[in-house]
């Protein structure tokens, strides 16, 4: 199910209304319930994998706190090999077999590997990758094993995170679910200002940015000069309203329950450096890396040599990890390039930390954009030549201004001034509340104001909402493909 | 709780009654590709793919409203409107109870009457979603099935660029002009996609039922002439290749209902913007055509 289909406008206030209607010892059997229904609304057949891989995960858990000596580990690889084999099957099979039908296309030999005709279940690396959590977890002795077949399952299940995060931990989420919740207006205002501010930036600007981004990157031989650098600009926002107002959604649904989720996203365009960049974008499955990865290689307590190398492999691990596609890996080992120039220039005296002065920071903030654009060129693009043509031609401005043409079949085109100047109004909303986000968050800005602007807010933002909406297709979230 | 639940009710009905107003005042104004199909009942109609979507005018066909009317162009698209259960029920729907004074033309082509597989893609689109045909204004067309947000239907200047002037008679008249290359492009690309699906589609069985039964209840409203519109000879060799019985396959049909089969495919003399849809000025010759050819049997009284 969409969070941004009618399905949700009803499906949220009945399970949020049933959960502090029913008695306190149902309420886990009931998300449980309507977190299956919510999951089944996509394909429901999938249910079974996720099925499996809870049942395989929860018996690990147990297994493994009981376990002495090597048997503890090789609970744990056995666990961790179900879980990465059924994303490995899922989302990388038939990208691998491309590759070696490539590899063999050059010496001129067939492959004789079928490929699968497969979908790929809906928020498979996001889930798979919070089952992981656990029975690491479990195995370095954070977390106990958790008895509870049903709360076990509802910790992967949990219907706002379920399909696109945030990723979460054990130590965070499992024990909430033996907590009472009553209703509380300290809960329930800031969770639906959230979610309101998270379906804006979905609806009114991802979704607005989407169809001038889509025409000029599904025809990368149609456009160069002011188009594609623009198309760039408004991709970078409309991810982040995408993703962030997924979270921002996620979280607000779960804590108008009372549950408290993580932190995904904090301003990730207002960093200054890639390293502070990525310490704001996508937080869960940052941390994620940094946690299951990045420290287990030794992190920077190693060699310089060893810690480049590290950052190589977390940032390539992570490009894979969004998707079966040489794009996100260039883009996860330009981040990682990235990262690797920094430590060198930080090693000798050139860095930007909140210290710097305001030249400085902004210097370091327009070059973070820059390279952010740039990596995002390949994210979003079809393929490799698909980035490179874009890129190749995004410096020569002979063209017509920013206009594109959206053709709908036989030479009707929908983006016009009037749109594209809304394109750039909704980019200057963000801004504006973006900007008054930085010391507080978009609940307690809300919360600060006189209760006729703040209502006029609420307003504002639910209207254009409802005028921007197009209910007879369905704008998926960018991230539920990973 | 009492006071923020009386609060959030108020808020919600003040933001649903706003919402509702706005979506009734485009009713009036506001022209999308297929918005004026769906408000209020007609006496005559033309059906078919989005070749008859572009190619026939009602309003040229019979500029003098001979037949019952409103005469209105229900016409839609390959995906949205083949012949079948779904579009049977929205025709049932638009007609007029009452009145055998009609005109029906009926375009037809080989992937309105055939199908590949058992998925019927209409079920999922306008003609399948859509509850209410004749509502005027029609706000559960504003809502769910215009193919736009609602803000969009406020810009009026959409309309101006879009290309497409979109008559009432539900008429879409291409005016856009094409680059050559583009078109090239778009013919090239256009032939792959038709001969894929000619490949695959080889079923008449089910839309040949329904089409059936369409002309069963046109029959009763008035007079039913099948028509197949001209297309580019780049399609007309593709369908010729894949279907070559179904011009007489049209000709059993029509006989079998009492209906008249009017056949210009092979019509060399009209221009189209891609493989198979008119351009304006084709269109109105194309109508003419229609129009004269009605007088010509005597099915339209000759005009002054």
């Amino acid at each position: 199910m969409l969070f941004n289909s009618l399905q949700f406008v009803l499906f949220f206030p009945l399970v949020t209304a049933l959960y502090f209607l029913l008695p306190y010892r149902l309420r886990w059997l009931m998300l449980l319930v309507a977190s299956c229904y919510f999951y089944m609304a996509f394909v429901p057949i999938y249910i079974v994998i996720l099925a499996g891989t809870i049942v395989v995960d929860y018996f690990a858990g147990i297994l493994i706190e009981g376990a002495k000596g090597k048997n503890k580990k090789y609970f744990l690889i056995a666990s961790l090999v179900a879980n990465i084999g059924v994303l490995a099957v899922f989302k990388y099979y038939n990208f691998i077999n491309e590759n070696i039908s490539h590899l063999l296309g050059w010496f001129h030999q067939e492959n004789p590997i079928p490929f699968l005709s497969i979908l790929l279940p809906v928020g498979l690396s996001f889930h798979t990758f919070q089952a992981m959590s656990y029975t690491i977890e479990v195995y370095r002795g954070h977390q106990k094993a958790e008895r509870h077949f049903g709360i076990y399952a509802l910790y992967v299940m949990f219907y706002p995170q379920l399909v696109a995060g945030p990723i979460e931990r054990p130590q965070n989420l499992l024990h909430q679910f033996r907590q009472k919740h009553d209703f509380n207006l300290d809960n329930v205002v800031p969770g639906l200002r959230l979610m309101l501010w998270g379906m804006f930036k979905k609806v009114v600007i991802a979704d607005r940015l989407s169809i001038y981004v889509s025409e000029v990157f599904d025809h990368p031989d149609r456009y160069h000069g002011l188009p594609v650098i623009m198309a760039s600009i408004f991709f970078a926002i409309q991810i982040y309203c995408d993703f962030s107002g997924y979270s921002d959604i996620a979280i607000g649904s779960a804590r108008v329950m009372g549950f408290r989720l993580m932190e995904n996203f904090r301003l990730p365009y207002f960093a200054t450096s890639i390293k502070d960049f990525w310490s704001r974008w996508h937080i869960s499955l940052s941390t994620w890396f940094k946690d299951y990865v990045y420290f287990p290689l030794g992190g920077n307590r190693v060699g310089q040599l060893k810690w480049y190398r590290n950052l190589m492999i977390v940032f390539l691990v992570s490009g894979l990890w969004h998707g079966a596609n040489w794009t996100f890996i260039v883009w996860g080992g330009l981040h990682g390039t990235y990262l690797v120039i920094e430590a060198i220039l930080s090693r000798i005296g050139i860095s930007v930390t909140s210290d710097s002065g305001f030249f400085k920071r902004m210097t370091g903030w327009f070059i973070t954009m820059v390279l952010v654009v740039f990596g995002w060129i390949f994210f979003r693009a079809q393929n490799l030549d698909s980035a490179l043509a874009l890129i190749s031609s995004a410096f020569d401005f002979s063209g017509n201004g920013f206009g594109v043409n959206v053709d709908m079949g036989y030479g009707e085109s929908i983006l016009n001034k009037v749109e594209l100047m809304l394109c750039f109004g909704v980019v200057f909303v963000l801004i504006g509340l973006n900007w008054l986000e930085r010391k507080k968050d978009i609940s307690a800005v809300l919360g600060s104001w006189s209760p006729a602007l703040r209502w006029g807010m609420y307003f504002a933002l639910t209207m254009g909402i409802l005028i921007t909406a197009n209910f007879s297709s369905k704008a998926d979230f960018i991230y539920f493909q990973f | 709780m009492v006071k923020f639940l009386i609060k959030l009710t108020v808020f919600v009905t003040v933001v649903l009654t706003v919402w509702l107003v706005l979506l009734f005042i485009p009713s009036n104004d506001y022209q999308d590709r297929f918005k004026m199909k769906f408000e209020g009942q007609c006496g005559s109609m033309i059906t078919g793919s989005s070749r008859a979507l572009l190619a026939m005018s009602p309003d040229i066909i019979d500029p003098n409203g001979f037949f019952a009317d409103p005469f209105l162009n229900f016409a839609f698209t390959q995906k949205t409107s083949p012949y079948g259960e779904t579009y049977y029920n929205a025709i049932a729907a638009k007609l007029n109870s009452s009145g055998n004074n009609g005109i029906f033309l009926v375009e037809v082509n080989p992937l309105a009457l055939y199908t590949g597989s058992d998925s019927l893609p209409e079920e999922n689109l306008i003609l399948g979603r859509l509850h209410f045909f004749n509502l005027n204004p029609n706000p559960e067309y504003v809502l769910i099935n215009s193919e736009r947000p609602l803000y969009q239907l406020y810009i009026k200047s959409s309309k101006v660029k879009s290309g497409t002037v979109y008559h009432m008679s539900g008429w879409n008249e291409n005016t856009a002009s094409v680059d050559t290359v583009l078109r090239k492009q778009k013919i090239a690309e256009s032939v792959v996609a038709h001969e894929k699906l000619f490949k695959e589609w080889r079923d008449p069985s089910y839309r040949l039922y329904w089409f059936s039964r369409t002309l069963e209840l046109f029959k009763t409203k008035g007079k039913v002439i099948i028509v197949r519109v001209p297309v580019r000879p780049e399609m007309r060799a593709l369908e010729e290749k894949y279907y070559p019985g179904f011009d007489q396959l049209m000709d059993s049909v029509a006989t079998a209902n009492s209906a008249l089969y009017w056949n210009y495919f092979r019509d060399d003399q009209y221009d189209f913007y891609d493989i198979h849809h008119m351009s304006s000025e084709s269109a109105k010759r194309f109508s003419s055509e229609l129009n004269r050819r009605l007088v010509h049997e005597r099915i339209l009284p000759k005009q002054n």
